[in-house]
C-alpha cells in the first residue's frame, strides 16, 4: 500500500513539473470561472420541509452547459439543534474519474455525460447552533454533513460542510445572510486521495421578501481527478488537480403554509 | 323627621362605601374562565367564576393554564390568553384596558362604544374596528416586543415616547420592536391559526398559538 501512495505521489510530482500535461492525463488549466445557477422551491409544514431545485452548471474553459440536476426530498427538524433531510436527485452531466477514457489508440478524452442519466440517493444530517456571544448576536454555527449514493456507479461519498452565517435583521426579520463555509468532499469507496474536491464557499442570500430570496455565490473549487479504468489498464497512475472559481446565482421560494 | 335621618344615614353610609371602594360600580361580568383565573379588586384576590361581575380597576389575571372571556359593557369583550394581567382602567360609554402581561383578543362594537383602546408599558391601541389582538413579545431591548394583529376593522397604534402613530389596517400586523420602533404593517403567516372566537357556545374559544412563531429561528434557516 505505501509502495502504491510513494508511486502515486512520484507520478504527482513528475506530471506537475512537466511544461505541458502528458496527454494520457487529464490536463488542468488554472484560473478557470465557471457558473451555475439554481432555483428552489422551499416549503414549509412545521417540522417537515420539502424542497425541490433545479440546478445547471456552465463548466471548464468552453462553459459548456453540462452539469443539470433535479433534487426532490424534505427536511425534518430532530432536535431544536439538529435537521436531517433526505433527497434524490436526478442529474446529467456529472463527471466522475473513470470518465477520462481512450475511445482510440492514444486519443484521451472525457466522456460527454451530458445525456447520461445518474440518480443519487441522498442523507443529510446538520446539527447547527447559534453563536451569539460574538458581536451582532445573530450567528449560526452549522455543519453541513450530506452522504450521497450514485446509483450509476454505485459510488459512496460524504460531503462535511461547517459554515458560520451571519444574519442581518430588520423589525425582527432577516434581510440578508452572509455565510462562510468550507466543504469537504469525501470519497468512501473510490478514487486514491482523502478528498476528490474541497473549496472555500462565500454566500449572499438577500431577502427580497418573505417568498423571495436572491443568492449569490463564490467557491473557489479544488478538483482531485484520480487514475481512470482505462488509465490503469494503461499503466498509468495520476492524481490531478483542477482549480476553479465558480460564480453562483440563486432564485429561492419560500413558502409558509 | 325620623324618615329624613334615615334618608340622611342612608346616603351618607351609600357615600363612604363609595369613596372607599368597597362598592362595585358594575361594568361586565365573566363569560368563560377555564383553568386558574382570578380577579384582583382592591386588596382582595377572588378566583374567578362565570357570572361574576367585574368593574373599573378590577384587575384579570390567568395563570399558565388560564383562560377567560370578560364582557366589559354592551359592545365590548376581551379575551385573555395564558399568562396575562389585564387592568380595567375604565370603562362606561368610553372603554380603556391596560396589558401588564400575556396577550387579549378584544372585540369591539363601535356602534355601541365611543371609544376602546387597550395600553401597553409603551404603546396605547386605540381600536377603529372591530377584532384585534395584542400581545407582549421577547423582551431584547430595553421594552419588550408588542405585537399587535387586527382581524377586523382597523386600530390606531401609537407610541407614548415618540408620538409616532399608526394605522394597522383588517388582516395586518405589526411589531412594535422593543416596545418602541413601528415595524411595516403586514400579513403575518403566524396569525392565520389565531383563535378569534369568543362565544364558548359557538365553538372552543381557547388559543394556543405559540408567539415563538412570530420570531424568524434562525437554527431553522436551511437554503440548500
Amino acid at each position: 500500500m505505501n509502495t502504491r501512495v510513494l508511486l502515486i505521489a512520484a507520478i504527482v510530482i513528475t506530471a506537475a513539473a512537466a511544461d505541458t500535461p502528458a496527454e494520457h492525463i487529464p490536463s488542468a488549466p488554472g484560473g478557470v470561472v465557471e457558473f451555475q445557477g439554481r432555483t428552489s422551491l422551499l416549503m414549509d409544514l412545521g417540522r417537515f420541509d420539502p424542497l425541490v431545485e433545479l440546478e445547471g452548471r456552465f463548466e471548464d474553459t468552453n462553459l459548456e452547459f453540462r452539469y443539470r440536476s433535479l433534487t426532490a426530498g424534505a427536511y425534518i427538524r430532530l432536535l431544536k439543534n439538529l435537521k436531517a433531510g433526505a433527497f434524490y436527485r436526478i442529474q446529467q452531466g456529472a463527471r466522475h474519474d473513470d470518465d477520462w477514457i481512450e475511445p482510440q489508440t492514444d486519443v484521451w478524452e472525457w466522456v460527454d455525460s451530458r445525456s447520461r442519466t445518474e440518480q443519487i440517493l441522498i442523507l443529510d444530517v446538520s446539527p447547527r447552533f447559534l453563536f451569539d456571544f460574538l458581536p451582532g448576536r445573530n450567528w449560526v454555527f452549522a455543519v453541513k454533513t450530506r452522504y450521497r449514493y450514485n446509483t450509476f456507479n454505485a459510488q459512496h461519498s460524504l460531503l462535511v460542510r461547517p459554515g458560520l452565517t451571519y444574519f442581518l435583521m430588520r423589525s425582527r426579520e432577516p434581510v440578508l445572510n452572509l455565510s462562510f463555509n468550507y466543504g469537504f468532499y469525501i470519497p468512501l469507496n473510490f478514487g486514491e486521495t482523502f478528498l476528490y474536491e474541497h473549496e472555500p464557499y462565500l454566500s449572499v442570500l438577500y431577502h427580497l421578501n418573505r417568498n423571495v430570496k436572491l443568492e449569490l455565490t463564490g467557491a473557489y473549487k479544488t478538483v482531485i481527478w484520480s487514475t481512470s479504468d482505462d488509465s490503469w489498464a494503461n499503466g498509468d497512475t495520476y492524481a490531478v488537480t483542477n482549480r476553479s472559481f465558480v460564480i453562483g446565482f440563486g432564485v429561492l421560494f419560500p413558502v409558509s403554509f | 323627621m325620623k324618615a329624613t335621618f334615615g334618608i340622611t344615614v342612608l346616603v351618607t353610609l351609600l357615600w363612604l362605601l363609595i369613596a372607599t371602594g368597597q362598592v362595585l360600580a358594575v361594568d361586565g361580568n365573566v363569560v368563560y374562565t377555564y383553568g386558574q383565573v382570578s380577579i384582583h379588586r382592591s386588596s382582595d384576590v377572588l378566583p374567578a367564576e362565570i357570572g361574576m361581575p367585574v368593574g373599573k380597576g378590577d384587575v384579570v389575571e390567568t395563570a399558565r393554564d388560564g383562560i377567560a372571556v370578560i364582557s366589559l359593557v354592551d359592545g365590548a369583550e376581551v379575551k385573555l390568553r395564558e399568562n396575562t394581567t389585564l387592568s380595567l382602567d375604565s370603562l362606561g360609554k368610553s372603554v380603556s384596558v391596560r396589558l401588564s402581561s400575556g396577550s387579549v383578543f378584544s372585540r369591539v362594537n363601535r356602534r355601541l362604544i365611543s371609544g376602546f383602546s387597550v395600553k401597553t408599558e409603551t404603546a396605547v391601541m386605540g381600536v377603529r374596528g372591530t377584532e384585534f389582538f395584542v400581545a407582549y413579545g421577547r423582551k431584547i431591548d430595553s421594552y419588550r416586543d408588542v405585537w399587535v394583529c387586527v382581524n377586523t376593522g382597523s386600530v390606531e397604534v401609537a407610541i407614548l415616547e415618540t408620538r409616532d402613530t399608526l394605522i394597522v389596517e383588517e388582516g395586518k400586523g405589526i411589531n412594535i420592536v422593543g416596545g418602541t420602533n413601528l415595524s411595516s404593517p403586514q400579513r403575518y403567516p403566524w396569525t392565520r391559526k389565531l383563535n378569534w372566537n369568543m362565544d364558548p357556545a359557538v365553538g372552543n374559544v381557547e388559543d394556543r398559538t405559540d408567539l415563538e412563531q412570530a420570531y424568524s429561528d434562525l437554527l431553522d434557516q436551511d437554503y440548500d
